[in-house]
This record gives C-alpha cells, sequence and structure tokens, in this order.
C-alpha cells in the first residue's frame, strides 16, 4: 500500500464537502428564486384575465 | 471422493462454508424478520451461489492452463452491469427519480442545506479509514477509503455505484454495509438525537407544508437541477442526470406509462440483477478478514456522523430561522429514504403529540440523496 499524500486527502476532503455545500447552496437559490419568479407569474396571469373579463 | 463425479464438495473450503451460512442468515432475516427483503433475500442468494465451486456462474474455468477464464452468467452482469460500465446502480436511480416527490423540498429549499450538511459522515468515515490504513490496521488507500466513507450516503445504489469504480473488490461488503444500516436507521438515529437536542427542541411544534407547489415549478426543477449539477460536478452526471430524468417523467403528466415502468418493472428487474451481483461479489477470501469489521464500524461512523451533522445544522437553522424550526428534522438529511424521514416522524410525534414532521422531513431526505450523488461524483472527479 502506498504513503496516504494527506495533502490531496485534505484536498479531497475539504472540496468534497465544499463542493456539495456549493452545490445544494445554489440549488437552493435557484428553487427559491424559480418559485418567486412562477408566482409571480401566475399572479400577473390571474390579474391579467381578470382585467380583461373587467373591460369585455 | 466425490471430486471423481465432478460434484463441488472436494472444493469447499471452511471460509465457503461460512459464507454460505452467511447467506442463508440472511435469507432468513428477509423471510422472517421481513428486514430489507428486497436486498438481503437476492444478496443471501447470490453468496450462497458465489461460495459453491465449481458452478461457473462467475467465471468458466479455461481448459488452457493460466488463460482467463469465460465469463458465466452473473460474471457478465457484474463485469458489464457494474465493475466496466456501472449500468445497473445508474437504472436504479431512474426508478428513485420516479419514486421521488420533491414537493417539500421545493416548497422550502432553505431544506436542501440538511442534505449537505449530512454529508460530513462520509468524511468522517473517509478520514478515519485513511488512519487505519496509515496505523497499519487495514490495507486501505484512498480508492478503498473513498469506497468505505461513501456508505455514509445512506444509498445503496450510490455506494454500488463509487465502489463499483474505485475499489470492486470491496462492492459486497460496502453495499451490505449499507443496505444494513439503513434499515438500521430506526436504532441508529434516535439516541443520536436525543443526545444532541434538548427535549424543548424536540418538541418544537412546525407548521404544515408552507405553500402549495404549481406543477409548472415541479416540472422546471428536475431541468434545473440537472442543468446546474451537472455542469457543478460532471461526474455526478450518471446519477444525477438519471435520477432527475427519472422524477421528469413521473411530473410531466405525458408519460405515465414511462413513469409507471420506472417506478415498477424497470427498479425490480434491476434489482433483482443487482442484488444478486452484489450477493455474488461475496467470496469468502474477500470478506472473511478483518478489514469487513472495519469496513461495517466505519458504516457505523458514517451514518451517525451524517445524522449529527443534519441535527447541529438543524440547531443553527432554528436559531437563525422567523419560522419555528424542530431540529431533528436534520437527521433526515442523511438520504435512507423514506425510513430518515420516518425516524423524525415518530421522534417528533413521540415528544409533541401535535407534530406531524414527516413532510418537512422529506424534503432533507431528497436532498441527501442530490447530495450523497454529489459528493459521490467529486470522489470520482479525485480518485476515479
Amino acid at each position: 500500500m502506498p504513503a496516504i499524500d494527506w495533502g490531496q486527502v485534505g484536498t479531497i476532503a475539504g472540496v468534497g464537502l465544499g463542493m456539495v455545500a456549493a452545490v445544494l447552496g445554489i440549488l437552493t437559490a435557484a428553487t427559491w428564486l424559480m418559485g418567486v419568479v412562477l408566482r409571480r407569474m401566475e399572479k400577473r396571469r390571474q390579474m391579467g384575465g381578470g382585467k380583461d373579463r373587467a373591460q369585455s | 471422493m466425490l471430486d471423481f463425479l465432478g460434484t463441488g464438495f472436494g472444493e469447499l473450503s471452511a471460509g465457503n462454508i461460512v459464507l454460505i451460512c452467511v447467506g442463508l442468515g440472511f435469507i432468513y432475516l428477509a423471510i422472517t424478520k421481513k428486514w430489507e427483503p428486497y436486498v438481503l433475500l437476492p444478496v443471501g442468494v447470490g453468496a450462497i451461489l458465489a461460495n459453491l465451486p465449481g458452478t461457473g456462474l462467475l467465471v468458466y474455468p479455461s481448459d488452457v492452463p493460466g488463460e482467463p477464464g469465460t465469463l458465466g452468467f452473473l460474471g457478465v452482469f457484474i463485469e458489464y452491469g457494474l465493475v466496466r460500465y456501472t449500468i445497473l446502480p445508474i437504472l436504479i436511480f431512474i426508478g428513485l427519480g420516479a419514486m421521488t416527490d420533491f414537493g417539500p423540498l421545493i416548497a422550502n429549499p432553505k431544506l436542501f442545506l440538511l442534505g449537505a450538511a449530512a454529508q460530513v459522515g462520509i468524511i468522517i468515515a473517509f478520514l478515519g479509514a485513511l488512519l487505519l490504513g496509515h496505523l497499519g490496521l487495514a490495507d486501505f488507500g484512498l480508492k478503498e477509503a473513498a469506497s468505505i466513507a461513501i456508505i455514509g450516503g445512506a444509498d445503496g445504489p450510490t455506494t454500488i455505484f463509487v465502489t463499483s469504480q474505485l475499489a470492486p473488490g470491496l462492492m459486497g461488503v460496502t453495499a451490505v454495509t449499507a443496505y444494513s444500516y439503513m434499515s438500521l436507521v430506526p436504532l441508529i438515529q434516535p439516541p443520536i438525537i436525543r443526545a444532541l437536542t434538548s427535549k424543548k427542541e424536540r418538541q418544537t411544534y412546525m407548521r404544515p407544508q408552507v405553500r402549495e407547489v404549481s406543477r409548472r415549478e415541479e416540472i422546471l426543477f428536475p431541468i434545473v437541477c440537472i442543468l446546474l449539477v451537472v455542469l457543478l460536478v460532471p461526474r455526478s452526471a450518471p446519477l444525477v442526470g438519471m435520477f432527475m430524468f427519472g422524477n421528469l417523467l413521473r411530473v410531466s403528466g405525458v408519460v405515465d406509462r414511462l413513469s409507471e415502468t420506472a417506478q415498477d418493472s424497470l427498479i425490480n428487474l434491476t434489482t433483482i440483477i443487482l442484488m444478486l451481483c452484489v450477493g455474488a461479489r461475496m467470496p469468502a477470501e474477500v470478506v472473511l478478514r478483518p478489514e469487513t469489521l472495519m469496513v461495517l464500524a466505519l458504516g457505523l461512523v458514517a451514518f451517525a456522523g451524517g445524522t449529527a451533522g443534519g441535527v447541529l445544522l438543524g440547531k443553527l437553522m432554528r436559531v437563525v430561522s422567523k419560522e419555528p424550526f424542530n431540529p431533528i428534522v436534520g437527521a433526515a438529511g442523511v438520504s435512507a429514504v423514506p425510513m430518515a424521514a420516518r425516524v423524525v416522524q415518530q421522534v417528533g410525534q413521540k415528544e409533541n403529540p401535535r407534530n406531524f414532521l414527516l413532510m418537512h422531513a422529506m424534503g432533507p431526505n431528497a436532498a441527501g440523496v442530490i447530495g450523497s450523488a454529489v459528493m459521490a461524483g467529486v470522489l470520482l472527479t479525485f480518485l476515479g
């Protein structure tokens, strides 16, 4: 068994955990943003529909 | 004497007999105790078959001395479905995706973070395995350590996916360890949850799911996940890509037959073959070594570390959250879907009968699957 390169171990552990935190953090932000935008669009669509009905 | 008739008795070693007994034990546990029967029944049969000599199920011996033999029935699946191309665990991920409801996670995206914190167990076990190797107590290098550590992802197919590429010899042991601890989650997690939280924290009442999730959000979510995760960690693509593809089959609402097939026939057929292969990767000479006990111990450390990581981040979220937040929800971040979420529900309701934490726990539970797939991708990027 070759000697363990503890520097590489530190990199794998640090980058591994950091990458998981970063990816899931980005997904948190993206999912939240997606929800906000879609709900706003839905609200606008409903309001637009309401106005159209009022005009007709 | 019976060798003359071509029987296997003469070649049967004491180790083979022990592993055959282990296989019989798995079948007993699956049938009488209903302990992970979908896993332990085929694994038990696979282990028995792998330890019966002269079957040719793995390799037909060559007539020419020194030449490799031809692959047998299980050998073909192991070689092409696991070691060379890793197809089988990826197919399982399509089925898992089709069975997963991301609604609670989309409704409350901050639960993603709990899925990340629970991956701490993988790193703890990785360092622990390397330390054992460094001290000369085990034959663990970086690849073996990573294969053992991924048990902490509490996800059988992810464990098999990583181990089959980094340390195929360990695949039988790591897979059985992962599935065994997944079924033991109701015993492993509650003491850790209780040790890290006060009674008041465990009693915290959380309102039921905060909002309805629209179909458009459900459809966009897997597509966004594929684009972001695969761009950031390309090596996680086989797992995350197929997981999200399976989910898209489910939520799109236009391919019901494909969704049903993924949830039913595909996952069942793949489970049969995959688990037989896992059992067949348990020959006596590989399993009956002190390292196996260390894998079991490190797997437990990984599960415990993951649970602790999730609960501790849950405590932090409780402090910063405007809404009441029960920190035990973090324990579900280890994935082990849906067992870990059920444990959170049981512990929470025992402390406060008003509490219904299952839907809150399903969020980090699903995030944990994504988190462990990302961690698998990172490990393969460095070591694959």
